[in-house]
């Protein structure tokens, strides 16, 4: 998984090389597309770390995307107070998902007196107050309701103070490497973005699942199955559901500083409004509650979705209205010519599809892709993988 | 004296469930508590647990007995993971267990909550802690499901479930251990490798245990407790519970009475009290 994705800029440009480029082109995400379902995917596995493990679904959970964009933004620009403006984003990145995890705290310590659907009432009305907040939060702009951007230089991955160990992430001004390792391959500023913050992903995936591998992994897991008797054995649950729930936090703002600092500009409506939980549900939905790497499936599969079905880079509708000819791009269709079917119907129109596949999914695949793999293998898919694998090499 | 109550009193709106309950358990005894639906049995375990806060009356607890080197500590309105920390532990009279997880993990998860600090290392994998493991697997073995550890828990037979609800009480380590109808629904021949298991539990731990079944119950209590309307009629060796005409009364007559005079106002006090076991209990019909 984590070296398909490693590998996938590579050959992506490989294939661009050769003649199946249009298909490429069309159908294979780009890498920008790429760098959103990192962050997006981030944030969709802290939801489910929360939602899919302890069973209580965080509708509010944008608050901590967007306190993490947020103060990623104001610390570059100097805005938070007792940060000079300079500091490595790394530093600004950890602390501001320490903010998001104090918030989760205070949240969570009003909420988690609810269970179930009140629960998520509750912390999407926490979410939606800070929004209105910030959208007429004069500190953070001129103009709140656009949002903040990055006005210094571009935030780096790495090591804080070490340039070398650093590189710069921004789709514009990020940092391109020539010639990496003496090996002849070029970096664009894209592709270094998607690495750098592909590592502080897979870094966070590996924290969250080492989290939930532990003894406090399995109480989460157990208040999921049956709270009253996790109490009944001897667990304080509230106490248990709020470390859980600051944590989830805390990883959710990493992706929302990531997020903001590829970029480099937030607003209200990208961060801390309720849709953006919304997206997380869908894609932790599609991908499979409850199995931490299922998310960023989902995420992949929307995100492809919406690629494919966009002209940003390539997708279908180019594919179709450069591939065929005149002729049949003009052909009637009942009263209606071939091309502006494309037009209507196939460009740019993916939220429509993703909403059947999406109704599909809940009806047919309730468990998600990963989900539903995992049940039909018995296992985890890196467990159970190299005895199929071996089956069929016989 | 390990367990002991002075008035312990539960109202639900109007109705008392349970009625000025003076009543105390020595350290290794089996007492059973018996009684006609709706008598505040299933609530009287729910104020021993903390499940519900008394409306009066206090509880005291000494894990290890009178004059013991734990100290006896009111638990009248301690939690239920506070009671279960201070080694109370209880089976349900509806299955409550963790449905999706192995039989192994529901054991394991329990051992793991009485053992301090472990469930808070959240940078351990929990394969590490061996000793969980091990003591899950001594409880499997002991009530005989060794075999299906890794079976998912909803997928037992129903007899087998009952049996792990004893599993998942004895896993916290109980000093006493509260065993609520451990036999419902379980068949004839079941019921004998139910009462085996309860029977050889007792050995090594003080257990109270509410049962329907009184021939049963005669046969392996030390004692038997009888609450009828909440109140308790009845205390003592099951032979002189056996001839006590209050119990007969309350088995019987109060039946037939029940029917004629007071019948509507007693059905109701019935309902309420059956509702909120029910409401403990996790649902469904008692």
């Amino acid at each position: 998984m984590i070296v398909g994705f490693a590998l996938y800029p590579l050959a992506y440009e490989a294939l661009l090389a050769t003649p199946a480029a249009p298909f490429a082109e069309a159908f294979l995400p780009a890498i920008t597309f790429m760098v959103v379902v990192l962050y997006t995917g981030l944030f969709a596995m802290s939801f489910d770390f929360i939602s899919g493990y302890t069973g209580y679904l965080s509708f509010g959970h944008a608050a901590f995307y967007g306190t993490g964009a947020y103060f990623v933004v104001l610390a570059a620009n100097g805005q938070v107070p007792g940060i000079p403006g300079g500091t490595p984003f790394m530093i600004t990145l950890l602390l501001g998902a320490v903010v998001a995890g104090l918030l989760a705290l205070v949240i969570g310590s009003v909420s988690f007196r609810l269970t179930g659907v009140y629960f998520a009432m509750i912390t999407l009305g926490f979410a939606q107050v800070i929004y209105e907040l910030i959208r007429s939060w004069g500190y953070v702009s001129t103009n709140p309701t656009e949002g903040a951007t990055v006005s210094g230089d571009a935030l780096a991955i790495g090591v804080p103070y070490v340039d070398a160990l650093s590189l710069d992430v921004g789709r514009l001004t990020g940092e391109s490497v020539e010639n990496l390792l003496g090996l002849g391959i070029d970096l664009s500023t894209t592709v270094v973005s998607y690495y750098a913050l592909g590592i502080v992903v897979v870094g966070c995936y590996f924290a969250m699942q080492r989290i939930l591998h532990s003894p406090f992994g399995r109480v989460m897991i157990a208040i999921r199955e049956n709270e009253e008797r996790a109490r009944a054995v001897g667990y304080p649950t509230y106490r248990f559901k709020l470390a859980a729930f600051a944590i989830s936090g805390f990883f959710g703002a990493v992706a929302g500083g990531v997020f903001a600092a590829y970029s480099r500009s937030v607003a209200p409506d990208g961060t801390f409004y309720f849709l953006v939980t919304a997206d997380a549900l869908i894609t932790t939905i599609i991908g499979g509650f409850g199995t931490l790497a299922g998310p960023v499936f989902g995420t992949l599969f929307t995100q492809g979705l919406e690629d494919v079905l966009s002209t940003e880079s390539g997708g279908v509708a180019t594919l179709l209205r450069e591939g065929l000819p005149a002729n049949v791009l003009e052909a009637d269709l009942f009263g209606v010519s071939l091309e502006l079917f494309v037009n209507t119907a196939v460009d740019g129109r993916a939220p429509l599809y993703l909403g059947i596949i999406f109704v599909l999914f809940v009806l047919f695949v309730p468990n998600g892709i990963l989900g539903t793999l995992r049940d039909r293998l018995g296992g985890t898919v890196g467990k159970r993988l190299p005895d199929y694998l071996r089956r069929y090499r016989r | 004296m390990l367990l002991e109550t002075e008035g312990l009193t539960k109202r639900f709106g109007g109705i008392t469930a349970v009625d000025g309950v003076d009543f105390a358990l020595e350290a290794g005894e089996l007492c059973s508590i018996i009684g006609p639906n709706g008598a505040g049995k299933t609530t009287f375990f729910n104020l021993l647990t903390g499940v519900l806060e008394p409306s009066d009356g206090s509880i005291r607890f000494a894990p290890s007995g009178d004059g013991g080197p734990e100290p006896a500590v009111d638990i009248t309105a301690a939690s239920p993971n506070e009671t279960a920390l201070a080694g109370i532990h209880r089976s349900y009279q509806i299955t409550n267990l963790f449905p999706t997880l192995s039989v192994l993990e529901n054991v394991r998860v329990a051992a793991q909550a009485s053992r301090g600090s472990d469930s808070w290392k959240l940078w351990r994998n929990v394969a590490d802690f061996e000793e969980h493991y091990a003591e899950a697997t001594a409880i499997l073995e002991r009530i005989g499901l060794a075999d299906e550890a890794e079976t998912v828990t909803e997928n037992l037979s129903h007899g087998e479930k009952r049996s792990l609800e004893i599993g998942v009480a004895l896993a916290g380590d109980p000093d006493l251990l509260l065993l609520d109808e451990p036999t419902a629904g379980v068949s004839s021949e079941g019921v004998d490798e139910v009462v085996a298991l309860i029977e050889d539990v007792a050995a090594d731990h003080s257990v109270m245990l509410i049962e329907h079944n009184v021939e049963m119950v005669m046969d392996v209590s030390d004692r038997i407790a009888v609450l009828h309307r909440g109140e308790l009629i009845a205390d003592g060796p099951p032979e002189d519970v056996r001839g006590d005409e209050a119990v007969q009364e309350a088995y019987l007559g109060g039946y037939g009475r029940e029917e004629s005079a007071e019948g509507g106002e007693h059905a109701e006090g019935d309902a309420a009290a059956d509702g909120g076991r029910r409401a403990s209990a996790g649902g469904g019909p008692p």
